[in-house]
């Protein structure tokens, strides 16, 4: 096992009642790279996504995060996998229930942060995001840009080894869509491994990083550096 | 989702499913008291009963008193004897006579030798009258033994019926209970399946997860049940006091078999025994209801 890759898809085969949506997936992340995986709608790239966090379960073939083979990990047990995780939603998912602060002190809790350190962190993500003046705001009050932002701080507040994101810019103004790559580029400057599922060539063209194309199901192409055209 | 803080939440936004619960909670801890009541004053009442249940031996006249008095003190130090009474053969005669006071032709034609005298036997454990009874029976000095069996069988028959309906009432209403707090919990579950799914996703653990829940089922069934055990508690008391029921007569609880208890034990026993059940159920159910949530 590579230990400079910290996400490993290894032949991963994918099938839904008989209907095969990934077929033979099979590369590496290192540490610290950003990765976009591109694609057209439908290609695979959110059941990528889905199969890292295990919210869903590969037909056969293995990944490994941080040398982990998350089929060994019983269910009891995928918290701590997760922990490594800082999963980017797609379909804007927090909790309706809760503010904007206590929807990011929910990933800091779980890993039983005592309450000063909560209260110091929250504020600091927020303020890294530019929702500061949001703190106390309901999810129903927020833009799409800032619901888009709040679940990156989210993501961001347990310092994961991984931010895993899934069309983050997909329902958001260009304005935002600039803000929120720009907070992603500066994450990983800092160390945080980046896969980020992406349809927008505009995006990918404009920070040449290293890009995984999808389409049917397969890897068609692994360019580092790489630009995308429709 | 930070435990009590949730709970709270919870019951102050859905007022309604929490009151409901906590009522039929209360309703079925509340049954469940009455019903343990009624078997242990059942088992009381039929145990008082079943000691009224005597063998009567009657001896020949060769057999004299003091001999019988000798006998009487002897049956006396066995385990097996609760109580001993002795009739002399005037004595027989009195009660006789007073009974058929109303018959002079027979009262005249009556001596003091016609009635024998008797031990009035009563045992510790009715199940021991049998074998005195054939004890008696086979001695010489004896000229008969009277022993109501069927009655004493009649009183250990009720006596079962008693305690098998009752133990079937009480686990009915145990899974009723059970039912209550595993449908509520799933509700606010139902609710909070989204929240649930997000908490599992950003790291959260099954425990994490599952405490709210379990903090949300025992508030439901410890407030339930203690307000249950606080009802059966005041009621229980005034029974006593004002003694509608006579308990008071009946002496100690008969808790089970011959295991006897003071009274005012038994309710602090009862309260005790209804709140763990109410922590049990808490826990064990809403343990049961978010089960199948976790397998994300």
């Amino acid at each position: 096992m590579n230990s400079d890759s910290i996400i490993i898809f290894e032949n991963v085969f994918k099938s839904y009642k008989g209907e095969e949506v990934l077929e033979n997936i099979d590369f590496k992340v290192k540490r610290g790279e950003f990765v976009f995986l591109i694609g057209p709608s439908g290609a695979g790239k959110s059941t990528i996504i889905k199969l890292l966090n295990r919210e869903e379960f590969p037909t056969s073939g293995k990944i490994f995060i941080d040398g982990t083979d998350l089929s060994t990990v019983p269910f009891e047990e995928m918290h701590k996998i997760r922990r490594k995780i800082g999963v980017v939603f797609q379909d804007f998912r927090v909790i309706k229930s809760k503010n904007v602060f206590e929807n990011v002190a929910i990933s800091l809790e779980v890993v039983n942060s005592p309450t000063d350190v909560i209260q110091e962190v929250v504020p600091n993500i927020l303020g890294m995001v530019g929702l500061q003046n949001k703190i106390y705001k309901n999810p129903s009050e927020l833009s799409g840009g800032e619901v888009q932002r709040l679940i990156i701080a989210r993501a961001l507040a347990h310092e994961p080894d991984i931010i895993v994101a899934d069309e983050p810019t997909g329902m958001i103004d260009p304005r935002a869509t600039g803000e929120i790559m720009n907070l992603l580029n500066e994450i990983n400057k800092m160390g945080t491994t980046v896969l980020m599922a992406t349809h927008d060539y505009n995006i990918v063209n404009h920070y040449k990083k290293r890009v995984l194309k999808i389409d049917n199901g397969k890897i068609v192409s692994d360019k580092k550096g790489g630009t995308y055209h429709d | 989702m930070t435990n009590f803080k949730s709970v709270w939440e919870f019951l102050n936004k859905e007022k309604g499913i929490s009151i409901i619960s906590v009522v039929a909670i209360f309703v079925s801890f509340l049954l469940l008291g009455v019903i343990l009541s009624f078997l242990v004053f059942s088992n009381t009442a039929l145990n008082f009963l079943q000691k009224q249940v005597q063998v009567r031996v009657f001896f020949k006249d060769s057999f004299s008193e003091e001999q019988i008095l000798t006998l009487k003190s002897e049956l006396e130090k066995d385990p097996r004897i609760m109580e001993v009474g002795y009739t002399s053969k005037e004595e027989a005669l009195r009660i006789f006579k007073e009974f058929s006071k109303n018959d002079p032709v027979l009262q005249e034609s009556l001596s003091t030798n016609i009635l024998p005298a008797s031990l009035e036997i009563r045992a510790t454990d009715v199940s021991d009258l049998d074998q005195i009874y054939e004890e008696f029976s086979s001695n010489e000095n004896v000229e008969s033994v009277k022993y109501l069996k069927d009655i004493k069988d009649r009183f250990s028959y009720v006596s079962l019926i008693v305690t098998v309906v009752s133990l079937i009432i009480t686990f009915v209403f145990f899974l009723v209970s059970f039912g209550i707090i595993l449908s509520t919990i799933r509700i606010n579950i139902y609710s909070k399946k989204d929240e649930i799914e997000i908490v599992k996703l950003v790291g959260g653990s099954n425990d994490f997860v599952t405490k709210p829940f379990i903090h949300q089922g025992l508030v439901y069934s410890l407030t339930g049940s203690f307000f249950a055990g606080l009802v059966l508690a005041i009621t229980l008391l005034i029974i006593y006091f004002t003694n509608v029921l006579g308990i008071k007569d009946l002496g100690n609880i008969v808790l089970f078999m011959n295991f006897r208890i003071p009274y005012i034990l038994f309710i602090i026993l009862l309260i005790v025994l209804i709140n763990v059940l109410g922590y049990l159920l808490g826990y064990i159910g809403s343990k049961t209801a978010i089960k199948n949530y976790l397998k994300i």
